[in-house]
């Protein structure tokens, strides 16, 4: 028996789903996932999946069918997978951070039907013949039940794309069989239990993510899953760990190596609930490990993954123990049911020592490449060992075998290159480049400072001009960022052997290779620059660097700011945290921050520098606009690039409740617009700072402000699309407005009745009185009529009173915080409504202890984003 | 009229100008942010007080600090004092190169008040400041207005012992997304203080001190500013009130209109009346 209860043989005859299925029947009250959102149960995440099948199923997916998914790292993610393998169907991650041009041959290539995705993915299907299907919505849905798919071992899993060398990416097609065979083979190995809590930090794209989500879901153990926003700590992943008690995790290893660099930078003990610790994807070095054990105060079992995705996923494993002390960092053993195989040229297994090719076999071995049948037949071979017949994979991986039986990586047979958790046919990439203006020929290769690679480029372009900046865009449009190369060396034709080959060893050094610049180069100014500059030329491996290059534009990933981030600690002694370097991604802003943060002089340049910062936000406009006998006030907020011809009408919440929630609307204005939305806030007559008096202020006339509101963005903006969002009494109004008034409205929170709203200040206004908190003594009720700081009149309290929340129309949905319609009456009529979406966000509008206080509300403007970009509500 | 406005080096400054048909002389007041406050100011208060100056004939500009309010969030960094007076000598110089104002008076509340006195200290354009809940020193006869206004009469309270009780034993945890921020005040010492205002009284400046009981933990009685300030108290270009009944923000629509009030007549006495009415400068 291995530890999940199962039998040897019980993988090869049944399917995830229904593995997945026996799990939940054994532990369905354990969790399953983790997340900032709140956990799910087994029994909880088989029922988002089971609605995910029934919607597959209704959308015409069938057994054999291939759908796409293109989410975030979530809960919803995970049993969408599950849904999809349900159906029969075979899941095909898409990465969103891909060119539309490389999502659309994936599209087109596995004949993909229906999407899956988070709503603001969508617009990169446009294009598309494909029926999307809104992650959150279909979660929103009733739960239902749904007969999983008959489904046989050798059927598809999953398809997993990866760089081909033919200028398109080639998927790898896992069985059932094979996805079964792995998880188990790694459950064993890793010793997980349903006391394990594994952090899900890659990304859906990476094999790396289904070796952090599956075997542990068959285990009773939960997968945690990263959350979205970055920590506002140095060590995010340390802090991650923290937070949820992470027992095992699985990193690629030059992340590894940078969080170890950052630990041993801030002095930062490993977290103590960590147990297993999987690195995996690139050779690892041994004096991180090291590095490591200095740190590590408890026993954690520390293991070296070896696997292409051909493989499944880890097909072996090194785990060190204490009497190690070799100068490469093995490869391992093969897993169980894995065999592995280093051969001759001739197929001929070699000597211990001897280096070979090393090939990989057993049941986990994909079915091959989809569409692909010579790749396949090259990859996938039939060889006879030892008078013995089997189907293995060549690896393209040299290797050799050590003495106590351990494998050791000894390079690359071919020029593929690994980078980070990537493995990158160089071909891909040329094939992109030639087609490009002004190139005749190229080739591709890598250069290593400091144990990390980077792309070079080689471009021979002849008397014609064209230049790094203008490749790097030019593959933009179709290469994902881990493959645009960091360097371009030119050459007017490329130095050939005798052959007629490329003489690669007659080629220029990489190093006098040009970095993709700005145009508008400005080299270092100051010390602090040229400091950050050196720093960032070793991280990121440039040549050149001016101080408005963007770190992200320039090849840095959140893996590279993590380093930057412990060399600042380890060499200049300063603490940044992680978010304040996304929020100062050039020399120039991170400089002047830090220089702001020692408490230095301003810079003179800093002028320049904000006023670049400045053109990255919105252009505004503040007027007053003539509504029913007042002139409102109004912001219109034009975005600068990305322009939809779409409008939002802003209109906010009143009395202290606008106080409370303006700033977030204004917030959500710059990040609406910055996505291409025009947007319009504006007070209503008697409120903020337009005309009128606060007492006079009513339902009807909110109703006729809240028209011209959209007369006046719609002439502003030229445009007829306006949507609306409303926040409480604002939200409120908006659903009593006829149907089509706005295409679409998102209502936030919107008050249920206005005569308990009115209740609710007065409340609060006569606990205000009475307390002796805000006051130094008890104060009387005065003549005035008034309510928590605002002027009341009759006239305003009987209008307020009689608003009640309208029936929703079909292009009205609600936002809802936590807490928010509790009562029983709100409760039965939230549950009614059709376009839903209930956030974890914290506002607590009826709580006395936080009439004043702001709040911050991420979920509910990523629910709202998605609702206004979704083409139907 | 009122004219909504958007300015400053980066056009990242919001605010309201607003200006009567006609006015006295080339003097503006100008509302300092309040903490973290719209420049609507806490319960419209600026909203109030620019209507109340407007109907006197004079002029105010409102506008808020970048990152608060509707400005945007460029250029923060530092010192929140260098970023006021920076911010609002943008702001005194908008008014000039658009109507002509050569003088202006400030209105602070709580850290608008602080901020009002550390860049009139480096601005001569500043001839006047209100400083409405600014800084304030314990002096010995504040602690024993403290027990007979404060303590005693919540004392006698049953009320307050059963918060207190409740409080001690049931602690409410805050989630993390309403956590209030810290609004640190950092005075200066009584010294600094008391050199600070002597030193604008000398460039010809004007103070007017509102105190409230909602900083009953460092001011509680009208005669407390004497006691703080002794150097100061035969000074006629110092004036402070008192309102013991008030709170903080002026919360009681009564309250604001005494404040309102107080403040538009104390401005309006000492604008210079000397100019003949001029017509504002359109701009």
């Amino acid at each position: 028996m291995n530890p999940s209860g199962l039998t040897e043989t019980s993988e090869a005859l049944i399917s995830m789903p229904e593995l997945c299925s026996q799990q939940r029947r054994r532990t369905p009250k354990n969790i399953a996932i983790h997340s900032e959102d709140g956990t799910w149960t087994y029994g909880e995440l088989d029922e988002a999946a089971n609605r995910f099948a029934a919607k597959l199923h209704t959308a015409g997916t069938c057994h054999g069918s291939h759908v796409g998914l293109c989410v975030d790292r979530s809960a919803e993610a995970i049993a969408a997978m599950l849904g999809i393998m349900k159906t029969g169907a075979a899941f095909v991650p898409l990465d969103p951070e891909y060119p539309v041009d490389r999502l659309g041959y994936m599209v087109e290539d596995a004949t993909i039907r229906v999407v899956i995705g988070h709503s603001h993915y969508r617009h990169l299907f446009e294009g598309n013949d494909v029926i999307w299907l809104d992650c959150e919505t279909h979660l929103e849905s009733a739960p239902t039940e749904f007969a999983t798919a008959e489904i046989a071992p050798s059927d598809l899993a999953y398809i997993m794309y990866t760089s081909g060398s033919t200028g398109k990416p080639k998927g790898v097609q896992i069985q059932h069989s094979a996805f079964a065979a792995y998880c188990f083979a790694d459950i064993e190995c890793y010793e997980l239990t349903e006391d394990d809590r594994t952090l899900q930090f890659s990304t859906l794209c990476f094999d790396i993510a289904i070796e952090e989500i599956f075997p542990p879901l068959l285990t009773g153990g939960a997968v945690v899953i990263r959350p979205r926003d970055r920590a506002n700590d140095s060590n995010e992943l340390s802090s991650i760990i923290r937070r949820f008690g992470v027992t095992a995790v699985h990193l690629a290893t030059a992340y590894w190596h940078s969080w170890v660099d950052l630990m041993v930078a801030s002095d930062d003990p490993i977290p103590e609930s960590i147990r297993l610790m999987i690195a995996t994807g690139e050779k690892v070095s041994v004096e991180h490990y090291r590095r490591w054990q200095k740190l590590c105060q408890q026993e954690v079992l520390w293991c070296n993954a070896y696997g292409p995705t051909e493989t499944t996923v880890t097909a072996t494993v090194f785990i060190p123990d204490h009497t190690f002390d070799a100068p490469n960092m093995p490869i391992g053993k093969p897993l169980r049911r894995y065999t592995a195989y280093i051969l001759d040229d001739k197929g001929n297994s070699v000597e211990q020592g001897e280096t070979g090719h090393l090939f990989i076999g057993g049941p986990a071995l994909a079915l091959g490449y989809l569409n692909r049948p010579e790749l396949t037949e090259a990859a996938f071979v039939e060889m006879s060992i030892d008078g013995k017949s089997m189907r293995l994979y060549r690896t393209g991986d040299l290797a050799r075998w050590l003495p106590d039986g351990n494998i050791d990586f000894a390079g690359r047979v071919d020029h593929q290159i690994k980078l980070g958790s990537y493995r990158i046919e160089p071909g891909e990439i040329e094939a992109i480049l030639d087609q490009a203006p002004c190139v005749q020929s190229s080739l591709v290769t890598f250069d290593e400072v400091d144990n990390k690679k980077f792309l070079v480029a080689y471009v021979a372009r002849g008397q014609q001009t064209i230049t790094a900046k203008e490749l790097s865009e030019f593959l933009r449009g179709s290469l994902p960022n881990y493959m645009i190369p960091t360097r371009y060396v030119f050459l007017e034709s490329f130095p050939k052997t005798i052959n007629g080959k490329i003489d690669r060893k007659a080629l220029p050094a990489a190093s006098e290779g040009l970095a993709a610049t700005d145009d508008n180069y400005v080299p270092a100014r100051n010390d602090l620059e040229r400091r950050l500059v050196e720093l960032w030329q070793i991280v990121l491996n440039v040549p050149e660097i001016g101080v408005h290059d963007d770190f992200f534009l320039l090849g840095g990933s959140s893996l590279l700011v993590t380093q930057v981030v412990a060399r600042l600690t380890a060499e200049m002694d300063i603490e940044l945290p992680v978010r304040d370097f996304f929020a100062n991604p050039t020399i120039a802003t991170l400089a002047t921050h830090l220089q702001r943060l020692l408490g230095q002089a301003t810079p003179s340049t800093y002028d320049a520098d904000v006023r670049a910062l400045r053109d990255r936000l919105p252009l505004v406009e503040a007027s007053f606009f003539p509504s029913d006998g007042h002139n409102l006030y109004a912001i219109h907020y034009r975005p600068r690039q990305n322009i939809r011809n779409q409008a939002v009408v802003m209109c906010h919440a009143v009395g202290h409740e606008y106080t409370r929630g303006y700033r977030n609307l204004q917030q959500l204005a710059v990040h609406l617009c910055s996505l291409g939305y025009d947007v319009l806030r504006f007070d209503y007559a008697g409120t903020g700072n337009s005309q009128g008096d606060c007492g006079d202020l009513t339902v009807e006339s909110i109703r006729r402000n809240i028209l011209d509101a959209k007369c006046f963005i719609a002439k502003q903006s030229e445009t007829d699309h306006v949507s609306a969002i409303g926040l409480r009494l604002g939200a409120t109004v908006l659903t009593t407005l006829p149907d089509l008034t706005f295409e679409k409205t998102v209502a936030w929170d919107p008050v249920f009745d206005g005569s308990t709203m009115l209740g609710m200040f007065d409340q609060f206004h006569d606990q205000q009185l009475a307390g002796m908190t805000r006051f130094n003594v008890s104060r009387r009720a005065s003549e005035i009529d008034q309510s928590y700081g605002h002027r009341m009149t009759s006239v305003k309290r009987q209008s307020l009173s009689s608003l009640h929340i309208g029936d929703l129309c079909e292009a009205c949905s609600l936002v809802v915080t936590e807490g928010s319609f509790a009562s029983f009456e709100e409760s039965q009529w939230l549950a009614e409504q059709r376009s839903v979406r209930q956030v974890s966000d914290s506002i607590y509008w009826d709580d006395e202890q936080y009439t004043e206080s702001a709040f911050s509300s991420p979920e509910s403007f990523a629910a709202i984003v998605a609702l206004l970009s979704k083409d139907s509500v | 009229m009122e004219q909504a406005i958007v300015m400053g080096h980066y056009e990242h400054l919001l605010g309201i100008w607003s200006a009567p048909a006609s006015c006295n002389g080339n003097t503006a007041v100008i509302m300092v942010t309040a903490g973290m406050l719209h420049h609507a100011g806490p319960f419209r208060l600026h909203v109030d007080l620019a209507r109340g100056l407007s109907a006197k004939g004079i002029p105010s500009l409102r506008f808020d600090l970048s990152g608060i309010g509707e400005s945007f969030g460029v250029g923060v960094g530092g010192r929140s004092l260098d970023r006021a007076a920076d911010e609002i000598g943008q702001a005194i110089d908008w008014l000039a190169a658009h109507h002509g104002i050569t003088n202006v008076i400030l209105f602070g509340l709580c850290s608008g008040a602080d901020d009002a006195i550390a860049v009139a200290m480096n601005d001569p354009r500043i001839v006047g400041v209100i400083a409405m809940d600014g800084c304030g020193y314990r002096t010995p006869k504040y602690y024993w207005h403290r027990f007979k206004q404060h303590y005693l009469p919540r004392m006698l309270k049953p009320t307050k012992w059963h918060s207190m009780v409740r409080r001690r034993f049931h602690r409410n945890h805050t989630p993390t997304s309403l956590t209030p921020g810290d609004d640190i005040r950092e005075f200066p010492t009584r010294d600094v203080a008391e050199s600070e205002i002597a030193s604008l009284i000398e460039q010809g400046t004007w103070l007017h001190f509102v105190y409230t009981s909602g900083v009953g933990d460092y001011y509680n009685h009208s005669a407390q500013f004497a006691e703080m300030f002794p150097r100061l108290k035969e000074s006629s270009s110092v004036s402070t009130r008192f309102f013991p009944e008030m709170d903080h923000v002026a919360f009681l629509c009564e309250d604001r209109e005494t404040l309102v009030d107080h403040v538009t007549k104390e401005i309006a006495a000492k604008i210079v009346r000397t100019e003949e009415p001029v017509v504002l400068q359109p701009s």
